[in-house]
């Protein structure tokens, strides 16, 4: 009897894998959240799955999540694709997102695809420990902020969906992105002063800018090895494909002008052979370029004295004005780029944030709100005298485009100088002259302009021959809330966003 | 909070039903004050996750209007006939002026002044001690003062297809007539039972999640019952499917093949 049962369930479980593979295929994705803690998205209520097809054509789906379960269409077989999926919540605010990192050919298998799906979360650095920010979170809450242990110091860059690298002098240590604790051991990089990373497009190998060259490393194979021990880079951006990889070097950064400074200084970019070491670097481009970004065949620069962003590899058209273009990055289809705006008689500098299409259609620009900092005078017990002193210049430093580009993280500098002011009738000095460096994290919507948070990371108020001073002392207002940078002020110096461009 | 100083409903307006989806621009005047930074942004962080309204922030009217929108709305000083021509402007019908000023207390005011009549609709204020910000419990209070219930109450759409004519249509527990059937607006966020039935065919069932101002498609396909095979119904049931279009606008077309076997399923789970 029991063989007879056993037979009949054999011949049952043919039956329905006959049935259930039929002559389709399936795709099954395991969006795999962290398991706990602030870090797990909550109130997802609609999934999107986006299918990027070999055209570079894009279809989203998007469904209601029922129970913790989607159904997400069909995709032709045969034809690769590439697949990333967003989570929002019941007002559409993206809570998740994923992407899986190489191109999928659907076939007539029932395939499995885990992917990390991860709250955008953006990471700064600075002298002291890594900060995290929560997007999805509003600035007021108290989880919106947050900090890695160990990472005093530190850089990080997104590797991928499961893990950022931080890197500490010549070390760098993977940390997971679903806890934000340490993931293996620490690599040992050969040399220090790194200044930006860059990931190689579908792979786990970074490739390091550093005070000793570039160097490439695998973080899952520990391996690391120097691709150009000199010139010393500043900034770093990978393209090409599968194969043949190229690494463009950006050397002598020209930054925006920053005070009274005029926009000076020359640079170029180095395209370097990622595995071919051998081959001499080719000179892409001379200029005065801030930053660098690569998709593909193309190289972009932007040059904040000319204030345009160009691509600089001599293939298609893109020009775009960005005054006082600062720093770009790539989301999807679109490049970004960060500039400024200069002061009005009545209102401080602002950051313009310019977007366009890789192949040079849809330019867009946004402009921020204008630029100001109150100082106080520290004598004044009922805290009323003050002075709101607008930005002279206000220049980006650093830029992340979140996934989908919902937000934008941009790292500004804040320059300015107020001379002394004197009484009219006595001719006595009553402010004394100043000087005002403001740093701040601003997290805006590209859309609007409209700024969602900002953090004031590090304000600094010098004053000039201020003895002789009616109203000597005076200092940066205290911020309140949410503009209080978490472990004290420090001077951001990279910003990235996880799953997101830089 | 202190003391609520004043609220102000003047009952002309307030009786009237505005369009709960009109466009609304929130602008902040300070008079000599520098407390409460931000506050203009986060009745726009309210109003956008609570109503429906079109809301422009002070920073997107800047672009519209251009750079002197802040000059502009010092020399307005509160005045309703002078901030309604900002609204007008950008193209908005109604404008929420968020006032900040110190008289010893921080008096934080919030009128909603009606663009075509130049006319202050309603008006609230609040008198704060001094560093207290209010929370965003007591901004969604003001707000649900200043504005009328009505945009609070917001709406997806619900478009069901079926294959058949006839099949009577049940959503939420609620007959709503037979397909083919106009698409449904209904209160959201909310999940919705949705079922659809007809003598002779297999009833179709799903439940779906509506999130405010989205659109759902609902695609069902009734088979005659003993008709086809499980797994072949199992098929139809994947594809047929539920489509949302977001907030957003993003466009979603989700066909169902006539055949099968030239493309894969995606189906996912969350973990």
């Amino acid at each position: 009897m029991r063989l007879v049962v056993r037979r009949l369930i054999a011949a049952a479980t043919v039956v329905i894998s006959a049935c259930g593979t039929d002559s389709t295929g399936t795709i099954q994705l395991v969006l795999s959240l962290p398991p706990q803690g602030d870090l797990r998205p909550t109130g997802m209520a609609t999934v999107a799955v986006g299918i990027t097809q070999a055209d570079g054509n894009e279809n989203v789906t998007t469904t209601p999540l029922d129970g913790m379960q989607f159904s997400a269409g069909e995709v032709p077989l045969d034809e690769p694709i590439q697949l990333r999926v967003e989570l929002r919540d019941n007002t559409n605010r993206l809570i998740a997102f994923g992407r899986v990192e190489q191109t999928i050919t659907p076939d007539r298998s029932d395939q499995k695809i885990t992917i990390p799906v991860r709250k955008p979360i953006i990471y700064v650095s600075s002298e002291r420990a890594v900060v995290t920010l929560d997007p999805t979170l509003d600035g007021f809450d108290p989880k919106f902020q947050g900090m890695i242990n160990g990472t005093t110091g530190s850089l990080a860059f997104p590797i991928d969906g499961s893990d950022i690298g931080v890197v500490n002098g010549g070390s760098l240590q993977r940390i997971a992105t679903a806890d934000h604790k340490p993931s293996g051991n620490a690599m040992d990089l050969q040399v220090t002063g790194a200044s930006d990373a860059a990931r190689v497009p579908g792979e786990r190998r970074m490739v390091f800018a550093t005070g000793g060259g570039l160097v490439v490393a695998n973080v899952d194979t520990n391996e690391v090895r120097p691709l150009a021990m000199s010139p010393k880079p500043d900034r770093v951006a990978v393209g090409g494909a599968t194969g043949s990889f190229t690494v463009y070097a950006l050397i002598g950064r020209v930054a925006p002008p920053t005070g009274t400074l005029p926009c000076t200084g020359s640079s170029m970019v180095l395209a370097y052979a990622l595995d071919n070491p051998n081959d001499m670097p080719m000179v892409v481009a001379n200029g005065q370029f801030s930053d660098v970004e690569a998709a593909g065949a193309a190289v972009f620069a932007s040059n904040p004295c000319t204030g345009k962003v160009t691509r600089i590899d001599g293939g298609g058209a893109l020009s775009l004005n960005v005054a006082g273009a600062g720093a770009l990055a790539i989301e999807g289809s679109r490049l970004w780029a960060a500039g400024s705006a200069p002061p009005t008689t009545a209102q401080g500098a602002r950051i313009r944030i310019a977007s366009v299409r890789l192949d040079g259609s849809d330019a867009q620009e946004v402009l921020l709100a204008p630029k100001a900092e109150v100082m106080t005078y520290d004598f004044d017990q009922a805290n009323e005298l003050s002075l709101n002193i607008h930005a002279d210049t206000l220049v980006p430093l650093d830029l992340a485009v979140l996934p989908g580009a919902q937000y934008i993280a941009v790292i500004t500098r804040m320059d300015s100088h107020r001379d002394a002011r004197f009484d009219t009738f006595s001719a006595s000095k009553v402010i004394p002259e100043m000087n005002a460096l403001v740093h701040d994290i601003v997290l805006a919507d590209p859309a609007s302009g409209a700024i969602s948070q900002r953090i004031r990371a590090k304000c600094v108020l010098t004053l000039i021959a201020k003895t002789n001073a009616e109203f000597p002392d005076w200092s940066c207002i205290e911020t309140t809330g949410a503009e209080t940078p978490i472990g004290g002020e420090s001077v951001p110096t990279t910003v990235g966003a996880l799953y997101g461009g830089r | 909070m202190k003391a609520l100083l004043v609220l102000l409903c003047l009952a002309g307006v307030a009786s009237a039903d505005p369009d709960p989806k009109r466009k609304v621009t929130v602008l902040e005047f300070r008079s000599g004050s520098s407390a409460l930074q931000g506050m203009a942004q986060r009745v726009v962080t309210a109003l956008s996750k609570q109503t429906s309204l079109q809301v422009l922030g002070p920073d997107q009217t800047r672009v519209l209007y251009g750079d002197q929108l802040d000059g502009t709305l010092v020399k307005c000083a509160g005045e309703a006939d002078c901030v309604a021509k900002i609204g007008q402007k950008v193209g908005a019908q109604e404008v929420i002026l968020v006032g900040v000023s110190e008289l010893g207390d921080v008096i934080l005011t919030m009128q909603r002044i009606d663009v075509g009549s130049k006319q202050v609709s309603a008006r609230i204020a609040d008198s704060l001690a001094e560093n207290t910000t209010p929370t965003d419990a007591q901004v969604d209070a003001y707000l649900q003062k200043l504005l009328p219930p009505g945009d609070f109450k917001r709406f997806g759409v619900i478009e069901i297809v079926a294959n058949l004519s006839g099949a009577a249509v049940t959503v939420g527990g609620e007959p709503r007539g037979v397909t083919p059937i106009q698409k449904l607006t209904l209160p959201a966020p909310a999940t919705y039972d949705i079922r659809i039935e007809k003598q002779g065919f297999v009833t179709y069932r799903t439940k779906v999640e509506l999130p405010p101002d989205g659109q759902l498609k609902v695609e069902a396909e009734l088979s005659r019952r003993g008709e086809t095979a499980w797994y072949q119904r199992w098929y139809v049931l994947a594809a047929a499917g539920v489509l949302v279009a977001g907030a957003a606008g993003t466009t979603i077309y989700f066909a169902t093949r006539s055949d099968p076997s030239d493309f894969a399923t995606i189906t996912g789970v969350v973990q």
